[in-house]
Formats: structure tokens, C-alpha cells, sequence
């Protein structure tokens, strides 16, 4: 056999078929598919940070009203110190100029 | 964050690059643009059409996985480098799997210059002679002669893609042309002796 001759017969050699037609959608599917399995790679404050983001309104409702009642009744602390202080500067002055 | 909108008028580079920017669109648009051409490619390494589109959907995959593989500062052209990850991949499946292309190869080819019945026999039977002699090739000559000659690349690209310098590109041809005739030629002898028709 002759050089030409095996060139001519390569190129004789036919074309492979065609891939089944919903191969390329099957590809772009199993990259969407990936794109959902991807594991997260976040800690356990950045999930409860994430929690409170507008997404989760109702655990953001409940971690307003518990940080409402703490800092409420650390401020009713206060006051009752302050009113405290307040009657006690009565009394010193009452026993004094009035 | 959101991707940046990838249109089909992009060019396949451009494409890649909004692939490393994470948009799917990108991706899409290029897995539809190129599923034929690299299937084919991947059908003639081979030589099954299931092995041909699980090849071609690792190699995207891959690229969707690990978009920062492409480096689009080296001036390369998509379809060149993305032979390369197809060719590897096709290694790793070999290496894994421990085995060469089968010989049922032939069986799905269709002729695309079918002109009459008895052609059509000599055609089929010269078809069977060339995939039977294709398949016995190593695979290193195989696939220089599947880049060089069916996927019109040039010397250098193929040699690139292959990791090799020209001149052993070269001469993976020449043996790989040289082991075909050898095939040929001893095959054809049988069939005038009138001795059983092999395909291997």
C-alpha cells in the first residue's frame, strides 16, 4: 500500500454519529445540580448572622425581643438606683436648708 | 453577587472568562456551542458513544468545577486547550479503567459518501478494516493522528496539546501511519489467500 493510498483511505473514514441531542442540556444540568450540592463553607456564626438577615424575619423578630427585654430590665435597674439617689438627695437636703 | 450577562455573539475566550466570574449562562452557552465537535473527538478516542459523552461531560464539568484552569493571559484558543483537557481525561479514564478502546468501535460509524449497494459494501468493509486497524494503534499514536488528521489541527497545536515537542509529534505520526499500513496490508493479504476475514 502506497502512502497516498492510506491518506485517501483516512480520509474516507466516517464521521462519527451524532451524540444523542439532549447531551449538551445534560451537561448544563449536571452543572446546575453541582452548583446546588456545593457544600458551605461557613461557620456556625455566620449561619446565625445569616439567620438574622431579612430572609428569616421571624428569627430576627425573636432576637429583637429577647435583646429588648435584657436591655429593659437591665434599665429598670438603673432607674430604680437612680430613684434611689434621687430620694436620698431629698432627704439630705431636707434636713438641711428647708 | 450576580454574573455578568454572557451573550452567544461571545467569543469562546471571552466566554471563559465570565465561566471564572461564575456565570452559568456563560457555560451554558458554551457547552451547547461546542458538544458536537468534541463529542466526535471524543467518540474517535473512544470508540463508544456512552465512554464519548461521559468524556465530554467530565471535560466541562472539569472547567465549570475549576474555571481558574484556563489562563487566557497565554494567548491560547479555546478549542486548542480544551482538547488538551479532553486528551488527559481521556488518560485518567484509561489509567482508571486499565484498558484500551474496544474493537466494537466500528459498529456505530455511519459512511457519509454512500453512493450504491456495492460501494456501499466496499465501503463498510473498508471502514471495518481502517477502525479494526485504528484500534490496535497505541494510544499516543492514535490520538496524534485523530488531532493531526481528523481534527485539523496543525503539528504544533496537537504537539502542544500532547505535551510533546514537534519533531516526536512527528514521529507519532509516521509510526502511527506506518502501523496502519503494516495492519492494512497484512489483512488484505489474508483476504486474497482467501483466508477467513478478521477485523484484529
Amino acid at each position: 500500500m502506497q502512502h497516498d493510498e492510506l491518506d485517501t483511505i483516512l480520509s474516507r473514514r466516517a464521521a462519527p454519529q451524532k451524540p444523542r441531542a439532549d447531551l449538551a442540556e445534560r451537561i448544563i444540568f449536571a452543572a446546575v445540580s453541582q452548583v446546588q450540592e456545593r457544600p458551605r463553607n461557613v461557620s456556625f456564626w455566620n449561619e446565625l448572622m445569616a439567620m438574622l438577615a431579612i430572609p428569616h424575619p421571624s428569627v430576627a423578630v425573636a432576637a429583637g425581643i429577647i435583646l429588648g427585654l435584657i436591655v429593659g430590665m437591665q434599665a429598670a435597674d438603673g432607674l430604680y438606683i437612680l430613684q434611689q439617689d434621687w430620694s436620698s438627695f431629698l432627704y439630705v437636703n431636707e434636713g438641711g436648708w428647708l | 453577587m450576580k454574573a455578568p450577562l454572557a451573550s452567544t455573539e461571545d467569543s469562546d475566550e471571552s466566554l471563559m472568562a465570565l465561566i471564572r466570574q461564575g456565570s452559568h449562562q456563560a457555560f451554558s452557552i458554551l457547552v451547547r456551542r461546542h458538544t458536537d465537535r468534541f463529542y466526535a473527538a471524543a467518540f474517535r478516542m473512544t470508540g463508544r458513544a456512552a465512554e464519548a459523552e461521559d468524556l465530554v461531560q467530565d471535560a466541562f464539568l472539569k472547567i465549570w468545577q475549576k474555571p481558574e484552569i484556563w489562563k487566557d493571559d497565554r494567548g491560547a484558543k479555546f478549542t486548542t486547550w480544551f482538547y488538551r483537557i479532553l486528551v488527559n481525561q481521556n488518560i485518567d479514564r484509561m489509567r482508571k479503567h486499565g484498558k484500551l478502546a474496544s474493537n466494537d468501535a466500528m459498529l456505530p460509524f455511519i459512511a457519509d459518501t454512500r453512493t450504491g449497494p456495492e460501494e456501499d459494501a466496499a465501503l463498510s468493509e473498508e471502514q471495518q478494516r481502517l477502525e479494526a486497524a485504528m484500534a490496535v494503534l497505541p494510544e499516543r499514536q492514535k490520538t496524534a493522528l485523530n488531532l493531526c488528521f481528523y481534527e485539523g489541527l496543525s503539528n504544533a497545536d496537537a504537539a502542544n496539546i500532547m505535551g510533546v515537542k514537534i519533531k516526536a509529534l512527528e514521529s507519532l505520526l509516521i509510526r502511527a501511519k506506518t502501523g496502519l499500513r503494516d495492519y492494512l496490508n497484512q489483512n488484505t493479504n489474508r483476504l486474497t489467500k482467501g483466508d477467513r476475514y478478521a477485523t484484529r
